[in-house]
């Protein structure tokens, strides 16, 4: 247990706005370290995009984020998360089925993968050893820098010095070889990264959707092989890459944090919307509420994304004038839909083999490179995909708490799907039509499938913007490409997680190291904060 | 017993290898030029394609030669004047940035790119004054941005002093520009145009004629990240056009007073200059093999058979046909090997060539043709539709292209009274085309025409002879890997340290004697002649036996 409040509850010390997990993850270190903090949360629950959400009766959706990987495990140590009910259960390979009814699965046994890569190209198999290999080792180049704050290139203090110097020697250290391919890998596209291995386009293609995901890039734009690395780099039980389920839901993950940080002697309050953050003499001062009630505090990290916190959330005359401009350019572009789908039965997918473990896994349906750039570019034109990219998994296989015995949960997410169409806002109809579009894609490889569908919740960019507060949909509060990760995220003067606004902090996914349900943007925010508190 | 040195082999005649053939000459070297076609020039040479109708079959405008360059290497430019010395077109570029009604207002070169716009370009306030203050943001980059560029890049880990030095000294560049500058420079240089122009200007058409620019060469479109770094490149290797050598920028074409040189008359002049030094040039030589014996160069062998016995050999050509096919997998190491291969080289341009027998017509707004280079591509969607295209394989529904008319200048390129030759540069079109161009090429003609009419209304009619030239047509004519503008993309992870590839960053190679000299060496294409002169250098600066890399590098 940790020491309470030194300050009475009615007058914390540090305000969080915005109770999604990096919010959590920020209040509950700062509680940690004795600080008296208060985290305000406008919706009735805490979660943000990691939540669970009871859409249809018996069933729990996991209904913007849905597996877990990049949850850092020293968050999940540090705050004793699987004390407080946390529990991830990783799940066995993944699978693309093809339009010819013939599939691509991975399998977590080697012997079994190798042979089913061999099935595709015998070379392709006796490459991807290596092909995990190089992206691990961009792995591990990557790693020792997400807890740690960003260099500031132009900056000067102690503090940077050291940073850079651990930075310098981080990267000095690999070597001209390896520093060469890091370069490479951080500025090249999927697509020319897996040609370096790969021949079979099924294989890039199954490989390729993790470079997609959540962003406004195809397999061909560059940086998108970061991106790819950006979803690989978790680990789950030591095991590097894999991915899995939080038993209950996403919402295991922000409800143990809630849970840890509210033993920590933190307080949350629901239901109270921040309007305004409070400026005077270019320090912060508190928030407003949408009620207009006004809480004092002199530290206030905000959650929201830099879109949110600089230009819904403050006063324009307490900005300044280049950092307006900054975060304005920032770019935050929704490309991804979600559907939540509640089944009276498992769906069949007949390509696959009887009792695969992939089945369990993420199954996709796009098979080839090119239908990847056509999705893309749909999107570019303001049109969801006409053949989305679909990654679509049945969290209830393994967890029984989702759906009542015998049915299950599908949870599928989409790629691309606009935050505005071309012809207009969004309407019930265009969305149903979406849906119907993504529906008629899986159903393709599943015969029982639609007429197993009790309950369809379809989301799109702007659905998410509306209940979460994320702009334009983006899942990662922000791009991740090159000009804006690292010191540049999310402008160069916010990088270290400090505003121009002195007493204000960000702690989203718009820092670094960008989104995911990571954790460790609010993880490195507080370390900030507590940094400058003791100065 | 003394005997005379065998001369410096330089295969490949086009400018690089000429720059170099010159640099070399005037410090008192021989030196043997070698060049596959009927004559120098490489993609900057040029063809007959019609009787009596010369065209260039590249590059066809330079703005990245520099005039040091020229004084450096000594080119007669007062000696022929017939052979198009530019002395500019008053009547269609002078221009105010307010158009008159009916005359040709060409927007010209915005920051040094030589870009004008066929269509007339009224700019907003707006517009002006951003494009002012990203001229003046650049001229802060332009100190960094050309020690980067004009120079071999110095290796980033190396232990050696001289190179952490001029590391430091690119560090201290850029950040003697200032902090908000520097802060700036790291955050767009990994960008991507569309982007970037759109943050701050409004008018389409011109944002859509600054990223043609920017993406000219590559098959990224505007809205890939890096195509920054690419606009960055065209913009700090290209001469400022005032002759009070600040950079300025403009909206109009360049005053008269100054001449312009086009690419026929560098080619002729550093032909000249090289024969002038006693350069040997063998035309119609190609080179079948790079002779190679324990390790190091010895000389070369050419198709006829003939051999050349050389201490030191520089291949001014690609960097794929020089190290793959002319000295051969079996004399290098599989990584290395490996690598080159997946150097990614394919061409996305393509040349069409017109010849117009009577006359040129006018602008559809009334102006007159002029001697610059016209952008035709009127929105970024345009241009980004364009790169979608390629990706499957497909013409540009609507491509987007370049033209100049060397012939208003230059009379010496036809042979009739009134004809002029149009030179279109189309880009981007992909490689090779699922269809085949037996059926594609037809197909970009047509649509390429097409645009020419609306914007010229009566053109097609005058077209009495053209001639295409596809990405595979430019590989073989010029023996250039893909026909690829950079001689392979000039792309954030095939670019600076990274370029070509790991190990031969410096031009140095693991075989003695041999040194690479052509776009495919930082800093990348366009017709600059760095990477002819920086070879060259290195190999005035060091003997034969110390004109290779060491196990653990340069």
């Amino acid at each position: 247990m940790a020491p309470s409040a030194r300050v009475a509850p009615n007058a914390p010390e540090v305000l969080v706005v915005g109770g999604g997990h990096n919010g959590l993850v920020a209040a509950a270190y700062l509680a940690k370290a004795g600080r008296s903090t208060l985290v305000l949360e406008r919706s009735d629950r805490v979660g943000g995009a990691a939540v669970s959400r009871s859409m249809y009766p018996e069933f729990t959706y996991s209904n913007c984020s849905y597996v877990c990987s990049l949850l850092r495990p020293s968050i999940l140590r540090d705050l004793d998360l699987p004390r407080f009910g946390l529990q991830i259960i990783p799940y066995d390979g993944g699978c693309t089925l093809t339009r010819t009814g013939d599939y691509l699965a991975l399998y977590d046994d080697k012997d079994a993968l190798f042979r089913e890569l061999s099935r595709h190209s015998r070379r392709d198999a006796e490459s991807y050893a290596r092909y995990v290999r190089d992206v691990l080792r961009q792995c591990h180049f990557i790693k020792p820098l997400l807890e740690r704050e960003p260099v500031d290139p132009t900056g000067l203090g102690w503090h940077n010095w050291r940073e850079f110097k651990f930075l310098a020697k981080h990267v000095t250290d690999l070597g001209e070889q390896r520093l060469y391919d890091t370069w490479r890998f951080f500025t090249m596209s999927a697509a020319d990264f897996l040609d370096e291995y790969f021949e079979s386009d099924l294989i890039k293609a199954h490989l390729a959707g993790t470079s997609i995901i959540g962003t406004g890039l195809s397999p061909r734009s560059p940086g998108s092989a970061y991106v790819l690395l950006h979803h690989y780099m978790g680990d789950i039980d030591e095991t590097v890459g894999a991915w899995g389920f939080a038993r209950g839901g996403m919402g295991a993950i922000t409800s143990a944090l809630a849970q840890a940080y509210e033993g920590l002697g933190g307080q949350i309050r629901t239901e109270a919307e921040v309007e305004r953050f409070l400026v005077k003499n270019e320090r912060v001062c508190g928030v407003r509420l949408s009620t207009g009630e006004e809480i004092y505090a002199p530290t206030v990290l905000s959650n929201l994304d830099v879109k949110r916190t600089f230009l819904t959330c403050m006063d324009p005359r307490d900005v300044p004038a280049p950092l307006m401009q900054s975060v304005q350019r920032f770019k935050i572009r929704g490309s991804s839909g979600k559907l939540n789908i509640a089944l009276d039965e498992l769906p069949l997918f007949p390509a696959l083999p009887a009792d695969a473990p992939c089945r369990r896994g993420d199954m996709h349906i796009t098979d080839t490179m090119e239908s990847l750039e056509w999705a893309y570019d749909d999107w570019k034109a303001g049109r969801w995909s006409a053949r989305p990219y679909v990654d679509m998994l049945i969290p209830s296989q393994i967890d029984p708490t989702m759906a009542p015995v015998g049915k299950h949960y599908m949870s599928v997410f989409v790629q691309y799907c606009p935050y505005e169409l071309h012809d207009g806002a969004w309407t019930d109809a265009k969305r149903q039509a979406f849906g119907d579009c993504v529906i008629n894609a899986i159903a393709a490889h599943s015969p029982n499938f639609k007429s197993a569908i009790l309950h369809t919740e379809i989301r799109t960019p702007w659905d998410l913007e509306q209940e979460v507060g994320l702009t334009e949909g983006n899942i990662f509060q922000g791009e991740l490409t090159l000009d804006q990760l690292y010191f540049n995220r999310p402008v160069p003067e916010c990088a270290q997680y400090a505003t121009p606004i002195r007493g204000l902090y960000l702690c989203g996914s718009s820092t670094h190291p960008g989104g995911g349900v990571m954790g460790a943007p609010g993880a490195n925010a507080a370390r900030r904060v507590l940094r400058d508190l003791r100065s | 017993m003394p005997q005379s040195k065998p001369p410096i082999v330089i295969v490949g005649g086009g400018h690089n290898g000429l720059v170099a053939a010159i640099y070399l000459a005037q410090l008192g070297h021989r030196v043997r030029v070698i060049e596959a076609q009927p004559r120098v020039g490489g993609l900057c040479g040029e063809h007959e394609f019609a009787p009596g109708f010369v065209a260039p079959i590249a590059a066809h405008e330079l703005s990245l030669w520099s005039d040091q360059l020229t004084r450096q290497l000594g080119l007669p430019v007062e000696s022929q004047p017939s052979t198009s010395l530019a002395s500019s077109d008053n009547s269609a570029s002078s221009t105010s940035s307010t158009s008159t009604a009916g005359a040709a207002s060409p927007v010209g070169a915005p920051l040094g790119l030589n870009v004008l716009f066929p269509q007339t370009l009224q700019l907003s306030a707006h517009d002006t004054a951003a494009l002012e203050a990203l001229s003046r943001q650049l001229r802060r980059w332009q100190p960094l941005l050309r020690m980067m560029l004009q120079n071999p890049m110095p290796s980033l880990v190396s232990a050696k002093w001289s190179e952490r030095w001029h590391l430091l000294k690119l560090a201290m560049r850029l950040r003697v520009s200032g902090k908000t500058s520097t802060q700036e420079f790291l955050r767009v240089v990994g960008s991507n145009v569309w982007d970037w122009l759109s943050d701050h200007l409004e008018s389409d058409a011109l944002k859509a004629g600054i990223a043609y620019a920017a993406t000219l060469g590559n098959s990224q479109g505007p809205r890939a990240p890096g195509t920054v770094f690419n606009l960055l490149y065209q913009q700090a290797l290209s001469q400022a056009p005032s002759p009070a050598g600040r950079w300025r920028f403009i909206f109009q074409a360049p005053p008269p007073e100054r001449t312009r040189l086009t690419v026929r008359a560098l080619t002729h002049y550093l032909h000249a200059r090289a024969l002038q030094l006693g350069v040997l040039i063998d035309t119609d030589s190609p080179v079948r093999r790079i002779d190679v014996d324990e390790g190091k160069v010895v000389g070369v062998t050419l198709d006829c058979g003939e051999t050349i016995a050389a201490e030191v050999v520089i291949a001014a050509c690609d960097v794929k046909t020089a190290l793959l096919t002319l000295v051969g997998p079996a004399h290098l190491d599989t990584d290395l090997v490996r690598r080159l291969t997946r150097f990614r080289s394919l061409g996305t341009t393509a040349k069409l060539q017109l010849a117009l027998k009577n006359t040129l017509p006018p602008f559809a707004h009334g102006g007159a043709v002029g001697s610059g280079r016209y952008v035709v591509a009127e929105s970024l969607v345009q241009l980004e539709r364009a790169f979608d295209a390629i990706k499957y394989g497909e013409i540009p529904s609507e491509p987007c292209f370049e033209f100049t008319v060397p012939s208003v200048l230059d009379r010496s390129v036809v042979s009739h009274a009134n004809a002029h030759v149009l030179s279109v540069i189309i880009h981007p079109v992909c490689f090779r085309p699922k269809a085949g161009w037996e059926h594609a090429g037809p197909q970009l003609i047509e649509r390429v025409l097409n645009a020419l009419e609306r914007l010229i209304p009566g053109l097609r009619g005058e077209v009495s002879a053209q001639a295409l030239l596809s990405p595979v047509d430019l590989e073989t004519r010029c023996r250039v890997s893909g026909g690829h503008w950079h001689h392979g993309e000039l792309i954030l992870d095939q670019a600076l340290f990274a370029r070509p590839v790991y190990g031969l960053t410096q031009h140095l190679t693991p075989i003695g004697g041999l040194i690479l000299a052509s776009a495919s060496n930082h800093p990348g294409g366009g017709v600059h002649g760095l990477a002819g002169l920086n070879a060259a250098k290195l190999v005035h600066q060091r003997a034969p036996a110390a004109l290779r890399l060491s196990p653990e590098g340069a």
